[in-house]
């Protein structure tokens, strides 16, 4: 086990070099910092000049190296536009992504996982039809159209809830319902695909035979053997989640790491950038972690080596 | 029973109606303003976005504003004067505070305008005062003097957005800190602030002007178009900054809200890199400025909220020249220059354009190509993202066309000037003698009759040569709830000082 782990950190550290290398290169590969921080009338001299006194002038790998050697003692940087630790600007914001990705994760699990039970046990009738529906608009429809219609619906012809905004439990309802709607599409799919793989077993039938009533062997025997695949594709899928807080954060105004990944990103904010990158990967790294470790409460065979 | 029900009844209906009433009828209901994007820092030396001085102006003073005419009037500096050609004297406001309660003097001034000055670690407004200010001294506590480098007359008008710092606080508590908790003599205090969120701001009851008749400004982050109409349209926001045109209408049947239009200081156009063939030869430039219909594209794709402008300077800006006759639309003769030019069949060409940073700059320059069509020339519009559109074209780089609109502080003819056609300045995709030598002049010369006249010819000089297609300025919407009177301004701030709430 501790083996295990140890392997497993290893490799998400490899992994996280990996990922703010590559966007590393792509911040500046595309687009000078200095000269986006000027106003409109500075002259190419003066970018310069900025360059050199943000040590932008120095060669990519001696600043890619020196980012890493930073990061490594716990300093992000500063940001180029909001004169701040990097590391700084990404967790103030921290909480308010938390907020909106656990809610969202908890809603989608928690309507996900019953309609997928009760579309597999009811294959091919109404409420399978009906399931297929909500599935097919929460995959296929854009995170952003679905905000903008939850808005135009919710908060400018039924004025039920406020179109914006982060402090009320009410302003948490529309983003939270966005975002789940579209992770709960897939966690659907997948439990209602494992279920039916599940039910056909002999064990059910066996379950069945003995006398025990529909619910029970649903919900200990089948859920149980089907959760498997759908807690991976549920750890999986945060990575997409992840994607889809930063359209809702913009849709709905929600102050999260987001939109400050994607300011810094318009800016060329590099140290901002990468300090988002290194929290979100370790994010996605955290949680497919916990999803492998939890393989083994749910089927006890599994040994981890 | 039902007697009582009735009265109960008519009290909680009284009750509904009165309670808003008497809350929100006194002027000092908090108004809010709508944004799509905040402030980086409150360190008005660290952030030049438009979006960002529109709020500083509110916390900070500077020594001179421009009114609604375009007229320098006072601020923190009463009187000025011209000792000699480079050397301004201004007298200083007495019994100024600022925020936190230091007096304002003359080493504030120094210090502010000191650390836009400095080149070791420069600060962001630096291209705003570098090559320009040669020095600033304080004599005694109410009187400064600035020298020129050169004898510069837009000085002045160059002076409005250069905000000033308590020097004390800022040295004590350090540029990081300030950035987050700024102290400036303005009307508005700075209080909570949540990233993306909102900025709140309060009234300084101590301001030199008279306290502020609003007592709360809140100015929100709205990012998306949709949402932040809903929050005007809802009431949550008071002033929303940049309605799409086509909530103009729809606006304006809402009876609880308006429409305020403002012809922008900003303006739009395309220019050429007069570097490379075919743009070189000016009737290549030319003959573009008689193929594009410029009524036709304000017409039909800005439903006409612009305003045709024949020169390079915008018409709100000092120095425009109003005798200026716009380009006809004529492509018979465009085709005749083409092909004096030796381009009789036309050529292929990019045109650049920003994505969204302008009012449908995309679908602009989608019709200025279609337009061009129409002569055999060929413009592949090319849709860049910002960062790399500036990094490009800061480097010279843009090969052909580009989509650009330039503007703001300082409203003087100098500032286009200098930033692009200047070959002393930031002239890098077109200058010549002739111009040069104009724009030297009007630079050097003092008085305002005799300047205007440089400038027109410069602008007449500047049309025949064609280093743009000549376009349109903008125009600046605003939707507003009708419980709020302000005006927009010409130079994009938004001044919070003389709003008042109905």
């Amino acid at each position: 086990m501790q083996g295990y782990l140890t392997r497993r950190i290893a490799h998400s550290l490899l992994a996280l070099i990996g990922v703010t290398l590559v966007a590393f290169v792509f911040v500046n590969a595309s687009g000078d910092p200095a000269a986006l921080l000027l106003p409109g009338d500075a002259t190419p001299a003066q970018a310069a000049e900025l360059r050199r006194s943000l040590g932008l002038d120095r060669p990519f790998l001696a600043q890619y190296g020196l980012f890493v050697w930073q990061a490594a003692h716990g300093n992000f940087g500063t940001s180029l536009r909001q004169q701040l630790p990097a590391a700084q600007v990404i967790l103030t914001n921290a909480p308010a992504t938390a907020e909106l990705a656990v809610g969202a994760s908890v809603v989608s699990v928690v309507l996900g996982v019953p309609l997928g039970i009760v579309a597999a046990s009811y294959r091919g009738r109404l409420y399978d039809w009906l399931t297929s529906v909500f599935v097919l608009i929460g995959q296929s429809a854009p995170i952003f159209w679905l905000g903008l219609m939850a808005i135009w619906i919710f908060s400018l012809e039924l004025r039920l809830l406020p179109p914006f905004g982060r402090g009320t439990l009410a302003q948490l309802v529309l983003p939270v319902m966005t975002l789940a709607w579209y992770v709960s599409a897939l966690l659907t799919r997948m439990t209602r695909a494992s279920m039916l793989e599940v039910l056909d077993q002999d064990y059910i039938r066996t379950a069945r035979s003995k006398g025990l009533s529909w619910i029970p062997v649903i919900l200990k025997h089948a859920l149980r053997n089907a959760a498997i695949p759908v807690l991976t594709v549920f750890g999986l899928q945060f990575g997409e989640l992840l994607g889809g807080v930063v359209v809702t954060e913009t849709v709905f105004a929600w102050p999260g790491m987001g939109r400050a990944i994607v300011d810094a990103i318009d800016a060329r904010d590099y140290p901002v950038v990468l300090a988002g990158v290194v929290v979100v990967a370790t994010m996605f790294v955290a949680v497919n972690l916990l999803v492998d470790l939890s393989y083994g409460l749910l089927d006890p065979r599994i040994r981890y080596q | 029973m039902r007697h009582a029900f009735k009265i109960l009844c008519t009290l909680v209906c009284v009750l509904i109606l009165a309670v808003p009433g008497a809350v929100f009828s006194a002027t000092d209901t908090p108004v809010s303003v709508a944004q799509g994007i905040d402030a980086q820092t409150l360190d008005p030396q660290m952030d030049t976005l438009g979006s960002s001085t529109a709020i500083f102006s509110n916390i900070y003073d500077a020594l001179v504003m421009v009114d609604d005419t375009g007229r320098v009037v006072p601020a923190l500096a009463t009187a000025w004067r011209f000792v000699n050609d480079t050397t301004l004297e201004l007298t200083l406001r007495r019994g100024v505070t600022f925020q936190n309660g230091a007096p304002f003097t003359a080493r504030d001034v120094v210090f502010s305008l000191q650390r836009m000055m400095a080149t070791d670690h420069p600060v962001l407004t630096h291209p705003w005062i570098a090559d320009i200010v040669k020095n600033v001294v304080a004599i005694g506590d109410y009187t400064v003097r600035i020298t020129t480098e050169a004898p510069d007359a837009p000085l002045l008008r160059r002076m409005a957005p250069w905000l000033i710092l308590p020097e004390d606080t800022f040295q004590k508590v350090g540029a990081q800190e300030f950035g987050q908790h700024p102290v400036g003599t303005g009307p508005y205090q700075a209080g909570q602030w949540v990233k993306n969120d909102h900025l709140t701001l309060n009234a300084f009851p101590d301001y030199w002007r008279g306290r502020p008749r609003i007592s709360q400004v809140t100015f929100r982050v709205i990012p998306e178009d949709f949402a932040r109409y809903v929050a005007l349209k809802t009431g949550t926001a008071d002033i929303l900054v940049n309605l799409p045109p086509e909530r103009v209408a729809e606006v304006q049947q809402d009876p609880n809200l308006r429409v305020a239009a403002i012809h922008a200081s900003r303006t739009i156009f395309i220019g050429m890199n007069t570097w490379t063939p075919p743009f070189n030869k000016v009737q290549v430039r030319q003959a573009l400025n008689y193929a594009v219909d410029v009524d036709e594209i304000i017409q039909t794709i800005l439903k006409g909220h612009g305003y045709r402008n024949p020169s390079s300077v915008n018409q709100t800006t000092f120095g425009y020249c109003p005798t200026l006759k716009p380009y006809p639309h004529d492509p018979q003769k465009a085709r005749e220059l083409l092909a004096q030019a030796g381009y009789p069949h036309g050529f292929s060409a990019t045109l650049a354009t920003t994505i969204g940073r302008y009012l449908d700059d995309v679908q602009v320059a989608q019709g200025v190509a279609g337009q061009l069509e129409s002569v055999g020339i060929h413009a592949q519009v090319a849709q860049e993202e910002w960062a790399v559109y500036w990094g490009a074209w800061l480097s010279r780089k843009q090969p052909g066309m580009y989509l650009l609109g330039f503007g703001g502080a300082p409203l003087d003819a100098d500032y286009v000037m200098a930033s692009h056609f200047d070959s002393t300045r930031r002239g890098i995709y077109y200058n010549s003698p002739t111009s040069d030598k104009l724009i030297a002049d009007g630079r050097r010369t003092t008085d305002d009759a005799g300047r205007k006249q440089i400038y027109c010819q410069l602008e007449s000089y500047l049309q025949t040569q064609a280093p743009w297609i000549f376009l349109f300025d903008q125009q600046d919407i605003y939707g507003m709830t009708k419980r709020v009177v302000w005006q927009p301004r010409v130079d994009e701030l938004i001044w919070m000082y003389d709003a008042t709430v109905q």
